[in-house]
C-alpha cells in the first residue's frame, strides 16, 4: 500500500481542526426565568401552574394532610409514616419535632414549601404584569386579567392554607418583600388577612369574562369567571370559619362575612379529576383509607352510630364492636365498610385500632384516576349554615342543613332549629360527608370548638429547616399536655 | 499493548546512546522466541558500562566491542539474557516473554509506558494472573480484595447489580465516589459489571489526585484503566483459541432468622387447629378456615398478658427456600487470537447467565462480542482497533428480602387468591401492610435490557524516530429498554383487580470523544525524556423517555392502545461537550533519579459560564535509592513524593436556573449558578517501595488529600429567593489519609511445589473539615432510614442518630420533674429501665436527652479501621489451590432491617422461644422503644467486621505430555476448575450480609440485597 505520508498527515490535522466547538449547552428539560416569563403565552405558563403547587401542598403524601387527619381524630393510623403516629399519641405528650434533623421534618416543610413556590410564581406573573407592564395577550385576546386574577387567587389561597396550618407567616408580594428573620414573620390572623386581600382582588379582577382552562385547576371542565368568582368566594370562607384556633377566636369571626362569601360560592363540588399521575392526585387521602393503612377513627363511627364506642380503649380485652344491623347514619354503609378485625400492630396502642375504613372513593383510588371534589359543594353549604347559625339565623342554617347530605345521604333527622344541634350536625357532617377532601378540615373544625385531645398542637411551627435559614439554632414548637395553652397547644379535648 | 511497547521503546532507544572506542564489532539478529519474528528497539549494552545500541527495526544490531565483554540484551517484556563475546563475531539471540515483566510496566497516568520500578505515583497493576485465578463474574468484582487503597461493597448483591468501588478517601459531597473507568482508553459511561474478565489482559488502578491528575476534571476519584487482549501472544500465523465454559450454582450463604414464636393470646383450644391455623384469643375463624385474610374473621389478635413473643404458631408453614431457589450460572467463552508480521487480532465472546436466587426471576444475562485489531499499514502508519458488542438482559426484584423477613412462621405461601389465581396476595389477615412475596414476584413481569457497544479506534503517525502521533476516535452507545407490566387482573390489597397498568422506559447514552496525542521518546545521554502533548474533545449525549398508563381496558393484550388514556410521559436530554488540553513531561536519570510534570486545562460545559475552564497540574519525583547505595538483602529501594490536583465535575442541571415543567406548566425548582465549577481535590502522596531477600516486594504509601469547593445544596429561604427552593454552589473541605501497602511473597519455588502470597492493606481516614451550610442528612441507599449525616468537623461516612440512657448517672440528668434515681434502674442489656418493669410489658428504655432535648449525635462509623486482601497461590504439580481472603476490620452498618422487623415483631432478638424464665423480655420492649419510631438509633448499629472467603480455586493443569498423545496434540492445554466466589463470611453481624449498602452509607434496608454464594465448575481448553 502507498501512502503518501505527509498528505496524511495533513488530513489527520485538518480533522482535528473541527473540534472547537463552542462549550454552551443548553439545558433542554427544564427553562430558566428568562424562558418561562419572556412572553405573555409564557407568563400564562407559570400562572397555569400556580393552582397545582398549592394543590400538591394540600394533598400529597409528605405534607400535612395525613398528621393533621389523625391528630383530628378523624382517621386512624398506628404508623410511623407522615408523621400520622406523631400526631395521635395518646396521651398526646408528643410535642411535634421541629429539629431540622427529625425524620419527619418534610411532612410541615413540604407543604410550607410547596405553598411559598406557588406565591413565587404568582409574584412572577404580577411582575411581569404590573412592574414590568407586560399585556398577556394570547392570540390576539387580551388574558392579563385572567393570568392577574388567577396569580391574586394563588397568593389568597397559599397564604390561607399557611395562616391556617402554621403560626406565623412572611408575607410577600411583587410590591413587599420581607426579611429572614422569625421576628418578621406575621401571625397567623395577619397572614389571614393578607390572604382575604388578594382573594377579594382575585374576586374584582374576575368581574372580567374569561375562562380558566380546565388544566389550570385540574377539573373536569373549564371555568368561567362567574364560576371563578364562585371558587374564590368559597375559598375566603373557608379561610375565615377555619382560622380560629379555640372557641374564644371563634365567637371573634365575622360571620356575616362569611355568609357574603359562602353565598356567592360553589354551586357544585369543586372536582380534582385525579390523572394517574402525582400531578393531580389526592394522595394523602389515598393512604388515609387504603386497606392496610388509614381507617376511620372510632370518634367519627361513633358520630355515624352512638351505639358503637367512640374511643377504642388500649387494653387487649376492649370487644371488637358488632356491624350494627341498621346504623343511625345511613352513610356508615354506603360510604363506609365494616372491619371485623384489625390489622394494625396491638403494641402501637390499642387506641389506633377501628373497625371502620372509607371505601366511598375506592373506585378512583385503585389507579388514582377519576374525579375527586377537594372542596365539597356540602362543604360550601355547611359553610352557608354555619354563618346563619352564628349570625341568629337558626332557621335558616337548619334549612340548609337539612335540605342537604345529613338528610339527602345520611337519612337522618332533620336538625332542630337551635345552635347546638346545628353546630353538632355541622360537626357531624364536616367528619363524614367531608372526608378526605379538602386538607385539614376536621382538624380546624375540632380546633375551634376546642375538641383535640388536650395536648395537641393548634398549629405548627414554622418549619425547623427554614428556621435554620434563618439562623436559629432553637426550633421552637407546640404540643404536648405539659404545654397546653389553649393558644399553641390544646388545653381541651373531647375526652 | 505489548506491541505499542515494543514500537514505544524502540522509538525511544533507536538514537545510539554514545560513541564507543572500536577494536571490533560484534553484530547480530534478536528474535522473539515465540513467533520468530525479529524485535526492534531491544537493548544491547556491554555489561558494566552505559554503552550500548538498539536493534533496527528488522532486530539487527552491531555493536563495537573489546576484548571478551559481556552482552546483556534486554526488553520490556521479555527476560534479559547475557552473552559472552568470546572470539565471536555474529551473535543472534532469541529472547522469550516473560509474562511477570509485562505486569511490571504502566502505562496509565504516565509520560509512557514506564517500568513499574520507576513510577513516581502510585498505580498498581493488576494483571491477567490475579484476574482469572478465580474469573470474576464481572469486571466490577474482580478487583475486591486485590489492590492496597480499593474499598468495595456490593450495592445490590444481585446479579449485574454494580460493585461500588472507591479509591483511597471518600473526598466528595453529593456526587458519586466512583473512579473514572477507562477500557482499552475509552472513557466508559456504562456499568462495568457487563464487562466480561476473561477478555481482560490488566487493569491498572490509579490512586488518588496526584496520580490520576492527567486525567484532571474527572479523575478527582481515581481512574481505573483496563487493557483487553489484542492477540499478541503465540508464535504468528498459529491462532491461539480459548475455549471456558464454566457451569455453577448460586445461593445465598444463609436465610435470615426470624422469630419462631409471638406474643398474641391463644385461644384455650388452640391446639386443636393445630396444622391448620393459629387460633389466637378472642378471634372467631370461619369453618375450614386455614390462613390469610378472611372477611369471615371477627375480632383480632391481642397482645398476651406476658407480651413475651414465646407462643407457639398453631401451624409453621413459611419457609424462605420457597422463595429464594439455587440458580445456575454460567459462562460460555471462547477467545481466538492471531498475529502475523503486520498485523494481530483477537475475537471473542462470551455468555453469561445468572439466575440468581429469586423465583420467578431469570437473573441476570448477556452476551459479549469483541473484535480487537492492530494494522500496520505502512512502517510510519498503524491503526488499531477495539470493538465491544454487550447484550444484557435482566429481571431483578427489588425489596424483596425485606419483604420475605416480614412473614410470620403461619403463612401459607401457597394459598390461592379468590379467583384461583396462585400466591394468596392478602397472607396475614391480621397486618393488611404484608402481603405475600411470592405473588408479585408471580405476576409483575420487569425486563429491562440493554445493548452496548464501546469502540477505540487508533491511528499512529510515526514522524521521526522519536516522535509519533496517535489519533483516536472511541465511541460508547448504549440502548436501553424496560418493560413493567402490571396484568389487568392484579389484585390489590383492598380485594379488587388493579385493572393493571403498563410502563416503557429506554434511554440512549452517547459518547463520542476524539484526542489527538503527540508521543515523544528520547534520550539525550544519561537522560531519557518521555512526554506528551495532548487533546481531548468529549461529547456525550443521553436522552431518555418513559411512558406509563394504567387501567388496561381489554386482558391480555399489553400494549399502549389499550388504554384510554396515557396516564404520564416524561422525557429528558442532556448534552456535555469538554475540550481538554494537557502536556506531560517524564524525565528518568541514569534510570535512579525520576521526575514527573503535567499540567492540564480543562473546560466543561458542565462548568458554569463564569467557571468553564479549570486547570490541573502534578508535580512527582522518585529516588532509586538502590542504585546508588548496595544494601545487603535489599534488591530495590525507591522513595517517592508526588503533589497533583484532579477534580469532579458537577452534574448537568446544576449550574442553570429552572422551573420545573409537568404537563406544559411551569414551576420554579433552582435558582441556577453560573460560577458552578468542579470540586478540586489536592493530593500529596509519599511512597517506599523495597524488594528484599529476592522474595518480597513491598510497596508502602501514604496519601493526604484536600478536595475544596464541594458541590453543596444550599438551601433558599423561599420567600427571599422568589420561590426557588435550592442552589448549587462550590463549598466545603473534606481531607483524607490514606496509609496503604502491598506485600507480595514468593516463599517457596520449586520445580514442582510453590507458594506465593499477595497482602493488601488500607486504612482510610476521612473528615468533612468544612461545611457552610447547616449539617445535613445523606438520602438513604436502600433503606428507609435517613442514618448518615453530614456535618462539619465530623467523620465523613459518621451514622447519627438517638441513643437510650445506659448509666443512672445519665439518668439522674434527665429525671422527669417529681421522680428520683431510684425509680430507675439498668436491665440486663445495660439500659436504663423504670425500676422493677423488667421483664413486664412495661420495660421501656429511655431515650438520652440533654439540655431537656432527645440528643442527636454520633452512634456510629462506617468507615472501616482496616481492609486487608490476602490472596495465596499453591502450586503442586500440575494442581493449583487459590485463596483470596477479604478482610474488612471494623466499619458499622446500620441495621435498618432488623430495626423494621422488631416493629414487625418478627425480629430474631425479640424471640423469647428458647429464653428461660427469669429473662425473657417482652416485644414491647423492642418494637415501641428500641424501635424508636423508625429513627436512626444506636441500638441498630452494628459492627460489621467480616472476613470473607472470597475466592477459591482448585484446579488442575492436563500436562502438555498427556496433551501431546491425544488428538495429534492439537489441544495444547486443558484446565479444569473448580472455584468458590464468596464461599463463607465470618462476622458478627446479624444480618444476611455485612457487606450491604454502599461503602459511603453502609445500610442494611428494605431494598438491600446480600452478595450469593457461587459455587461452579470450569473447564478450558487452548488450541
Amino acid at each position: 500500500m502507498k501512502i503518501n505520508k505527509f498528505s496524511f498527515i495533513a488530513l489527520a490535522t485538518l480533522g482535528l481542526l473541527f473540534s472547537c466547538e463552542d462549550l454552551d449547552v443548553p439545558n433542554e428539560n427544564t427553562p430558566d426565568f428568562s424562558k418561562v416569563l419572556a412572553t405573555p403565552l409564557d407568563v400564562e405558563t407559570v400562572a397555569a401552574s400556580i393552582y397545582n403547587t398549592v394543590f400538591t401542598g394540600e394533598h400529597r403524601l409528605n405534607g400535612v394532610e395525613p398528621m393533621l387527619a389523625t391528630a383530628a381524630d378523624h382517621a386512624t393510623c398506628s404508623w410511623g409514616n407522615f408523621g400520622m403516629r406523631d400526631m395521635s399519641w395518646e396521651p398526646r405528650d408528643f410535642a411535634w419535632n421541629n429539629t431540622p434533623a427529625y425524620a419527619n421534618q418534610a411532612q410541615s416543610k413540604t407543604s410550607y414549601d410547596r405553598w411559598y413556590s406557588a406565591i413565587g410564581s404568582a409574584i412572577d406573573v404580577l411582575t411581569a404584569i404590573d412592574i414590568q407592564g407586560m399585556d398577556i395577550v394570547i392570540d390576539g385576546v387580551d388574558q392579563t386579567a385572567r393570568a392577574k386574577a388567577f396569580a391574586k387567587f394563588g397568593l389568597g389561597v397559599s397564604y390561607g392554607n399557611l395562616a391556617l396550618v402554621f403560626d406565623r407567616a412572611h408575607v410577600v408580594d411583587e410590591s413587599q418583600s420581607a426579611e429572614g428573620t422569625l421576628d418578621s414573620a406575621l401571625p397567623y390572623e395577619d397572614v389571614a388577612a393578607a390572604a382575604i386581600a388578594y382573594l377579594e382582588e382575585a374576586l374584582a379582577l374576575s368581574n372580567a369574562t374569561f375562562t380558566i382552562p380546565a388544566s389550570w385547576m385540574g377539573g373536569p371542565a373549564d371555568l368561567t369567571s362567574a364560576d371563578f368568582r364562585k371558587v374564590i368566594n368559597t375559598s375566603i370562607a373557608r379561610i375565615l370559619s377555619y382560622l380560629p384556633r379555640n372557641s374564644a377566636e371563634l365567637a371573634g369571626v365575622d360571620w356575616n362575612k362569611v355568609k357574603t362569601h359562602a353565598d356567592a360560592g360553589i354551586t357544585a363540588d369543586w372536582i380534582i379529576q385525579m390523572d394517574g399521575t402525582t400531578r393531580w392526585y389526592m394522595e394523602s387521602g389515598d393512604y388515609l383509607v387504603y386497606p392496610g393503612w388509614g381507617r376511620t377513627d372510632m370518634y367519627v363511627v361513633n358520630l355515624m352510630e352512638p351505639s358503637l364506642p367512640q374511643h377504642w380503649e388500649d387494653s387487649p380485652t376492649f370487644p371488637h364492636p358488632a356491624q350494627p344491623a341498621t346504623p343511625m347514619d345511613d352513610r356508615l354503609v354506603s360510604d363506609f365498610a365494616y372491619l371485623s378485625s384489625n390489622d394494625f400492630l396491638p403494641a402501637r396502642g390499642y387506641y389506633h385500632y377501628s373497625c371502620y375504613r372509607l371505601k366511598r372513593y375506592d373506585a378512583q383510588y385503585v389507579a388514582g384516576i377519576g374525579p375527586k371534589p377537594t372542596v365539597m359543594l356540602a362543604e360550601n353549604d355547611l359553610l352557608k349554615a354555619e354563618a346563619r347559625a352564628y349570625t341568629g339565623d337558626l332557621a335558616g342554617a337548619a334549612a340548609i342543613i337539612n335540605a342537604g347530605t345529613r338528610v339527602t345521604r345520611g337519612g337522618l333527622d332533620p336538625v332542630a332549629a337551635n345552635l347546638t344541634d346545628i353546630v353538632k350536625a355541622i360537626h357531624h357532617e364536616r367528619h363524614v360527608e367531608l372526608y378526605t377532601t379538602g386538607c385539614g378540615i376536621q382538624f380546624f373544625e375540632m380546633r375551634k370548638r376546642d375538641l383535640l385531645q388536650v395536648g395537641t398542637p393548634l398549629h405548627l411551627p414554622v418549619p425547623g429547616q427554614t428556621l435554620q435559614l434563618f439562623g436559629l439554632t432553637q426550633f421552637y414548637t407546640f404540643g404536648t399536655t405539659a404545654n397546653a395553652d389553649g393558644e399553641g397547644t390544646s388545653d381541651g379535648g373531647w375526652r | 499493548m505489548k506491541k505499542i511497547l515494543q514500537l514505544s521503546i524502540f522509538l525511544l532507544l533507536l538514537t545510539p546512546v554514545g560513541v564507543f572506542a572500536q577494536e571490533r564489532t560484534v553484530s547480530g539478529k534478536v528474535t522473539s522466541q515465540e513467533d520468530g519474528l525479529p524485535l526492534p528497539g531491544v537493548n544491547v549494552v556491554i555489561k558494566g558500562t552505559a554503552q550500548g545500541v538498539v536493534t533496527d527495526a528488522n532486530g539487527q544490531y552491531s555493536i563495537p566491542v573489546s576484548g571478551d565483554q559481556k552482552l546483556v540484551f534486554s526488553f520490556i517484556g521479555f527476560s534479559p539474557i547475557e552473552e559472552s563475546v568470546g572470539s565471536r563475531s555474529v551473535i543472534d539471540v532469541i529472547l522469550s516473554t516473560d509474562l511477570k515483566m509485562l505486569d511490571e510496566i504502566i502505562i496509565s497516568g504516565v509520560a509512557g509506558a514506564t517500568d513499574k520500578k520507576k513510577m513516581t505515583v502510585s498505580v498498581t497493576k493488576v494483571g491477567e494472573a490475579q484476574l482469572t485465578a478465580v474469573p470474576a463474574m464481572s469486571l466490577a468484582s474482580a478487583l475486591t480484595g486485590k489492590v492496597a487503597g480499593l474499598r468495595t461493597s456490593s450495592v445490590g448483591g444481585a446479579p449485574g447489580q454494580q460493585v461500588d468501588l472507591l479509591l483511597r478517601g471518600d473526598n466528595v459531597l453529593n456526587v458519586s465516589a466512583s473512579p473514572l473507568i477507562l477500557i482499552d482508553g475509552i472513557i466508559m459511561n456504562g456499568s462495568l459489571a457487563d464487562i466480561n474478565v476473561d477478555d481482560v489482559e490488566s487493569m491498572e488502578v490509579i490512586k488518588g489526585a496526584a496520580a490520576s491528575a492527567l486525567y484532571g476534571s474527572r479523575a478527582g476519584n481515581g481512574v481505573i484503566a483496563i487493557t483487553t487482549k489484542r492477540g499478541k501472544s503465540g508464535a504468528a500465523g498459529k491462532p491461539q483459541i480459548t475455549i471456558r465454559n464454566e457451569f455453577g450454582f448460586q445461593s445465598l450463604q444463609q436465610f435470615l432468622e426470624t422469630s419462631e414464636s409471638h406474643m398474641y393470646a391463644l385461644a384455650p383450644d388452640w391446639e386443636q387447629f393445630k396444622g391448620q391455623f393459629t387460633k389466637y384469643n378472642g378471634v372467631t375463624f370461619p369453618a375450614g378456615y386455614t390462613g390469610g385474610q378472611n372477611p369471615a374473621i371477627t375480632g383480632s389478635r391481642v397482645i398476651d398478658t406476658d407480651g413475651y413473643m414465646d407462643n407457639p404458631f398453631g401451624v409453621y408453614r413459611f419457609n424462605p427456600a420457597d422463595v429464594f431457589q439455587t440458580g445456575n450460572s454460567m459462562t460460555n467463552y471462547v477467545g481466538i487470537g492471531n498475529k502475523s508480521e503486520k498485523n494481530n487480532i483477537f475475537l471473542s465472546f462470551e455468555n453469561n447467565v445468572q439466575e440468581g436466587v429469586v423465583q420467578f426471576r431469570d437473573g441476570y444475562s448477556r452476551q459479549n462480542f469483541r473484535f480487537n485489531i492492530d494494522q500496520e499499514i505502512t512502517p510510519w502508519l498503524r491503526i488499531s482497533a477495539s470493538n465491544l458488542f454487550i447484550n444484557r438482559k435482566i429481571q431483578q426484584p427489588s425489596g424483596i428480602f425485606y419483604n420475605v423477613a416480614r412473614m410470620e412462621k403461619d403463612v401459607d405461601l401457597f394459598a390461592p387468591n379468590s379467583d384461583g389465581q396462585p400466591y394468596n396476595l392478602r397472607i396475614n389477615h391480621f397486618n393488611g401492610e404484608v402481603v405475600n412475596p411470592l405473588y408479585g414476584l408471580y405476576k409483575q413481569k420487569d425486563n429491562r435490557q440493554s445493548r452496548r457497544w464501546m469502540g477505540n479506534y487508533t491511528a499512529n503517525l510515526e514522524f521521526t524516530s522519536w516522535l509519533n502521533l496517535d489519533v483516536t476516535q472511541t465511541f460508547e452507545i448504549e440502548n436501553y429498554r424496560r418493560e413493567l407490566i402490571n396484568p389487568k387482573d392484579t389484585w390489590n390489597t383492598q380485594g379488587v383487580y388493579t385493572n393493571g397498568g403498563l410502563t416503557h422506559e429506554s434511554s440512549e447514552t452517547s459518547t463520542q470523544n476524539t484526542q489527538a496525542t503527540f508521543n515523544i521518546n528520547k534520550q539525550f545521554g544519561d537522560l531519557i525524556i518521555k512526554s506528551k502533548l495532548s487533546y481531548l474533545y468529549e461529547n456525550r449525549h443521553f436522552e431518555y423517555t418513559d411512558v406509563s398508563a394504567s387501567v388496561f381496558r381489554v386482558s391480555g393484550i399489553e400494549n399502549f392502545d389499550n388504554f384510554s388514556a396515557i396516564n404520564n410521559a416524561n422525557s429528558e436530554k442532556t448534552n456535555e461537550i469538554a475540550q481538554n488540553y494537557f502536556a506531560i513531561l517524564g524525565l528518568d536519570y541514569k534510570g535512579r533519579y525520576l521526575f514527573d510534570g503535567m499540567f492540564r486545562y480543562d473546560g466543561s460545559s458542565l462548568f458554569g459560564p463564569d467557571a468553564r475552564w479549570n486547570p490541573y497540574y502534578r508535580l512527582s519525583g522518585a529516588y532509586r535509592i538502590s542504585e546508588d547505595v548496595t544494601l545487603p538483602g535489599i534488591d530495590e529501594l525507591k522513595v517517592r513524593v508526588a503533589y497533583g490536583t484532579a477534580g469532579i465535575r458537577p452534574n448537568f442541571d446544576w449550574q442553570y436556573q429552572r422551573f420545573n415543567l409537568s404537563q406544559g406548566n411551569a414551576t420554579k425548582a433552582q435558582d441556577g449558578n453560573r460560577g458552578l465549577k468542579p470540586s478540586q481535590t489536592a493530593e500529596t502522596e509519599f511512597g517506599l517501595n523495597v524488594d528484599f531477600l529476592k522474595r518480597f516486594s513491598f510497596e508502602g504509601t501514604y496519601a493526604h488529600s484536600t478536595t475544596t469547593d464541594q458541590f453543596l445544596n444550599v438551601q433558599l429561604i423561599p420567600f427571599l429567593s422568589g420561590g426557588y427552593s435550592n442552589r448549587w454552589q462550590n463549598a466545603g473541605t473534606i481531607e483524607s489519609k490514606t496509609l496503604e501497602f502491598t506485600l507480595s511473597a514468593n516463599w517457596m519455588k520449586k520445580q514442582d511445589f510453590s507458594w506465593s502470597s499477595n497482602l493488601v492493606f488500607s486504612r482510610v481516614r476521612q473528615q468533612i473539615t468544612e461545611l457552610p451550610i447547616p449539617a445535613y442528612w445523606l438520602e438513604p441507599v436502600s433503606g428507609d432510614v435517613t442514618a448518615f449525616r453530614v456535618a462539619a468537623g465530623e467523620t465523613y461516612g459518621a451514622i447519627y442518630g438517638h441513643r437510650m440512657v445506659r448509666t443512672l448517672d445519665e439518668m439522674s440528668q434527665q429525671l422527669p420533674v417529681g421522680q428520683t434515681i431510684g425509680e430507675y434502674e439498668v436491665n440486663s442489656e445495660g439500659y436504663v429501665i423504670r425500676a422493677g418493669t423488667e421483664g413486664t410489658v412495661n420495660e421501656r428504655p429511655v431515650l438520652y436527652a440533654e439540655n431537656g432535648q432527645t440528643w442527636l449525635g454520633k452512634i456510629g462509623d462506617g468507615n472501616a479501621k482496616f481492609n486487608m486482601g490476602i490472596a495465596n497461590t499453591f502450586k503442586y504439580k500440575a494442581i493449583t489451590l487459590y485463596v483470596l481472603l477479604d478482610w474488612k476490620n471494623g466499619g458499622d452498618v446500620y441495621n435498618s432491617n432488623n430495626q423494621r422487623l422488631a416493629f414487625n415483631n418478627v425480629s430474631k432478638v425479640q424471640d423469647m422461644t428458647n429464653v428461660p424464665d427469669g429473662e425473657k423480655k417482652a416485644a414491647a420492649y423492642w418494637n415501641v422503644g428500641m424501635y424508636d419510631a423508625n429513627f436512626a438509633n444506636a441500638y441498630w448499629v452494628e459492627d460489621a467486621s467480616y472476613m470473607k472467603l472470597r475466592e477459591v480455586a482448585v484446579g488442575y493443569d492436563v500436562p502438555k505430555k498427556v496433551l501431546e498423545k491425544f488428538l495429534k496434540g492439537s489441544i495444547k492445554g486443558i484446565s479444569l476448575k473448580a472455584v468458590g466466589r464468596n464461599l463463607h463470611t465470618f462476622t458478627g453481624y446479624s444480618g444476611y450480609d455485612p457487606e450491604v449498602g454502599t461503602v459511603r452509607q453502609p445500610i442494611d434496608g428494605i431494598g438491600a440485597n446480600p452478595i450469593y454464594r457461587n459455587i461452579a465448575f470450569s473447564l478450558g481448553f487452548n488450541l
